[in-house]
């Protein structure tokens, strides 16, 4: 019998009976738990190590390309200088922009062209030297030479940097350089973008 | 106290967490000021002199060779080049009609523009597309000065005398064509590289 599965006589007749509530009840002294909301108090922790990342390596490839030259190419509608092969780097000089427009000594304006061509009243010595940029070439030797005079290390060298626009005529070109030639300016050294060969 | 191997299992390692907030900030202010120094395109120079015209030189000027034997002078004109050499024209070489990468045109044409101007431009879009044009024969160039480079090895100067309209340009891609070369080792062999600007006739 007593493998009878539908034997009742076996089981506790109290097994149905609603517990104690008195076994629930918070002992005395003892404080309950607050379970703290998922999102209350939780401080926002954002990683930034990725990001350190990139900027690491932003900065690597900004030093590569810095470069410490001093004559850089000012971006201008008017000004598209040709690509070169040239390897050899420029060098802190004074600056003559050319463009079909005008001719600026140190990002200074010295005389307007018209249809990319001196005009006559401008020029003398059988249409060679520009007389405005004489002027102005003139009061920057005369400079650089005061410069010398106080600090040897800026010795003057004689040299211009031409940055020229891509369609600027050779007969321009030919004229700032026999008027640079007269203000003492011997050398010359076209700034052009370096391309591959 | 024994050891408890279930405190090991649940023992979380207690990392101290760098303050990156000061390297953030560095980083903040260097890049910025590295994005404005940096120069926005790499630019080379080309070394030229203008003949004397009288007076003193310049200090600093070295004394003008008085033995140069070959005098190799390239004149531009809108036709092609001439080169002379110990006083003799040694070649002529005419425009010619050969494709070319866009790359360095957009929005216009190769020179001689004069030549050019009538033919479809290089579009703005069209990079790495080859199109026709007639050419300053460069290559032709390179080739008739590396013989007389062979033959005067020690000469270094070139006379380049451009036609009054020869865009500067033009006178930028001969003189990449006479400077240097590209030997076959993979070095870069000197050709003429004193260039003196001279104004053509």
């Amino acid at each position: 019998m007593a493998d009878d599965p539908f034997n009742t006589t076996t089981i506790d007749p109290g097994i149905n009976n609603m517990p104690d509530p008195e076994l629930f009840a918070e002992h005395p002294g003892h404080k309950r738990k607050h379970k703290k909301s998922k999102f209350e108090n939780k401080k926002a922790d954002i990683s930034i190590n990725s990001l350190l990342d990139v900027f690491s390596v932003l900065l690597v490839f900004l030093l590569k390309s810095y470069t410490n030259s001093t004559v850089t190419i000012k971006p201008s509608r008017d000004l598209t200088v040709p690509f070169s092969i040239s390897q050899v780097d420029a060098e802190d000089s004074t600056c003559l922009t050319v463009t079909l427009k005008d001719i600026m000594l140190d990002d200074k304006p010295i005389i307007t062209l018209e249809n990319g061509k001196v005009a006559e009243r401008d020029l003398s010595h059988g249409g060679m030297m520009i007389e405005p940029l004489l002027g102005s070439l003139q009061e920057e030797v005369q400079h650089q030479r005061r410069l010398e005079a106080r600090n040897p290390k800026s010795a003057f060298k004689g040299i211009v940097t031409v940055i020229s626009d891509r369609y600027v005529p050779s007969t321009v070109l030919m004229q700032i350089m026999y008027t640079a030639g007269l203000s003492e300016f011997s050398k010359f050294k076209f700034l052009l973008v370096k391309t591959e060969r | 106290m024994g050891f408890n191997p279930t405190s090991r299992r649940h023992y979380e390692i207690d990392e101290p967490e760098l303050n990156l907030n000061p390297m953030m900030d560095l980083f903040g202010v260097l890049i910025p000021t590295m994005i404005m120094l940096s120069a926005a395109v790499e630019v080379s120079v080309i070394n030229v002199v203008a003949p004397s015209i009288g007076g003193e030189p310049a200090p600093g000027t070295p004394p003008p060779k008085t033995d140069i034997p070959v005098n190799l002078t390239v004149t531009i004109s809108d036709a092609g080049y001439t080169v002379t050499a110990l006083g003799q024209v040694v070649a002529q070489l005419p425009l010619s009609e050969r494709p070319i990468v866009c790359s360095r045109y957009r929005g216009t044409v190769p020179p001689p523009r004069s030549k050019n101007k009538d033919r479809p431009k290089c579009g703005e879009k069209e990079g790495q597309l080859k199109k026709t044009f007639l050419l300053y024969d460069n290559p032709a160039l390179t080739a008739k000065v590396m013989d007389i480079k062979n033959e005067y090895p020690d000469e270094r100067r070139v006379i380049v005398q451009p036609g009054p309209e020869v865009e500067y340009e033009t006178i930028v891609d001969m003189l990449d064509a006479v400077r240097d070369v590209k030997s076959e080792k993979g070095g870069v062999k000197e050709l003429f590289d004193e260039v003196v600007m001279s104004p053509g006739s």
